[in-house]
């Protein structure tokens, strides 16, 4: 399951400070030898967290990713996604 | 014998300690910290001489390329919680021993009460225990058994199964061939949820956290399993397993009464829980 390989990647780069900074300099290249779906390299990459979301990435870890990746008010990112995602419901996110 | 003398459950909210010391709080906000402080208050009058601390892991220390549903720590030394959320946070730390003879001693009567515990030699805590102890035990100077769930990776395990675990700590904990007087902290949370749909500063479901603290008081155990389902669970907020934690803690209290039980609403947090159950506190457990 690939959604496991998300979750490894985004646990990752939130624990460690390294891996994040390598990541941010170069993300093709942190992710090229990840078995992550195309869909779901597109949707980290583009930073389309509902797309995200609707595949079943782990709300937490994806949680974190946000807080991480997101410029400016962190308020108005959150209430943006909360809205573009409120029609997914509770996707399943077990691996 | 090991006698348990008081069992305790606490959240485990990142925002806590900021919240409490905040200058001018709000009334909420001021009674959570009164009734914390009244939680170390009657642990600490229950003169422990080990905590057994129930708490989950947020993917940190456990993962899913290995994840245990119940496992006790028995490393020298419990210290946390991890850097990032130290970062995130601004956490404190927390250090102190694992009675780690006791802790193999619970491990080898686990099979014989119907539970076999995975078991860690070498693990942090994170602040689902750090941010407990550091309300109920701030000194430092206690030695726990850290017992870790899995309320993060589907499949978690079912509130029956949660609660059934804790009947069985209680026993093995009173089958312990040694002399101690032993404190129960369970760490958990009412309705939150973290990146999903609902907001995440307020209560997810303020009506899940009433009826089941309601429950809880007045010892209706059996009936928070029945309504404790993976499903009500998750859509009371994606992030509600945690409150698995304090079902748990409802088997080690046998269904009993709490002697202490509350909830508290701050305006723009997760609801605030508080129970506490006084056990065998005059006795001569020492």
């Amino acid at each position: 399951m690939s959604r496991y390989e998300v979750d490894k990647f985004l646990r990752q780069i939130i624990m460690d400070q390294n891996a994040f900074s390598a990541y941010k300099e170069d993300p093709q290249l942190f992710l090229k030898d990840r078995a992550l779906a195309d869909t779901e390299r597109k949707a980290v990459l583009e930073l389309d967290f509902p797309t995200l979301y609707s595949l079943g990435v782990h709300p937490f870890l994806l949680n974190g990713y946000m807080g991480l990746m997101s410029k400016g008010d962190r308020g108005a990112v959150q209430s943006e996604f909360r809205k573009k995602i409120a029609a997914f419901g509770y996707p399943d996110f077990s691996t | 014998v090991a006698n348990v003398v008081e069992i305790i459950g606490i959240t485990h909210s990142p925002n806590m300690g900021r919240m409490l010391s905040e200058p001018n709080p709000e009334s909420a906000i001021r009674k959570s910290a009164e009734d914390y402080e009244r939680m170390r208050v009657k642990m600490a009058e229950a003169k422990p001489d080990v905590l057994v601390v129930i708490a989950s892991d947020h993917l940190n220390q456990f993962f899913m390329d290995n994840m245990p549903a119940f496992l006790i720590g028995k490393a020298p030394l419990a210290e946390g919680p991890f850097p990032h959320e130290i970062r995130q946070h601004g956490l404190a730390s927390y250090r102190t021993r694992v009675e780690v003879e006791m802790a193999k001693d619970m491990l080898r009567l686990a099979p014989d009460f119907g539970v076999d515990f995975s078991f860690s030699d070498e693990f942090r805590i994170d602040h689902a225990f750090t941010i407990p102890l550091g309300f109920i035990r701030p000194e430092m100077d206690l030695p726990i058994i850290p017992i870790f769930t899995n309320v993060m990776a589907p499949p978690i395990p079912t509130a029956k199964r949660f609660y059934d675990v804790g009947r069985m700590i209680r026993s093995i904990i009173e089958a312990l061939p040694i002399n101690a007087r032993v404190g129960v902290l369970a760490s958990g949370h009412m309705a939150t949820e973290l990146g999903g749909p609902k907001n995440s500063r307020y209560s997810a479901d303020p009506e899940f956290d009433r009826r089941m603290i309601q429950l809880i008081g007045e010892g209706e155990a059996e009936e928070v399993v029945q309504e404790a389902t993976w499903d009500r669970l998750l859509h009371a907020g994606n992030n509600t397993l945690g409150f698995l934690n304090f079902v748990l803690l409802l088997g080690v209290a046998g269904a009993a009464v709490p002697s202490a039980v509350g909830l508290h609403f701050p305006e723009q947090k997760a609801a605030v829980p508080f129970m506490a159950w006084d056990v065998n506190q005059k006795g001569a457990a020492a």
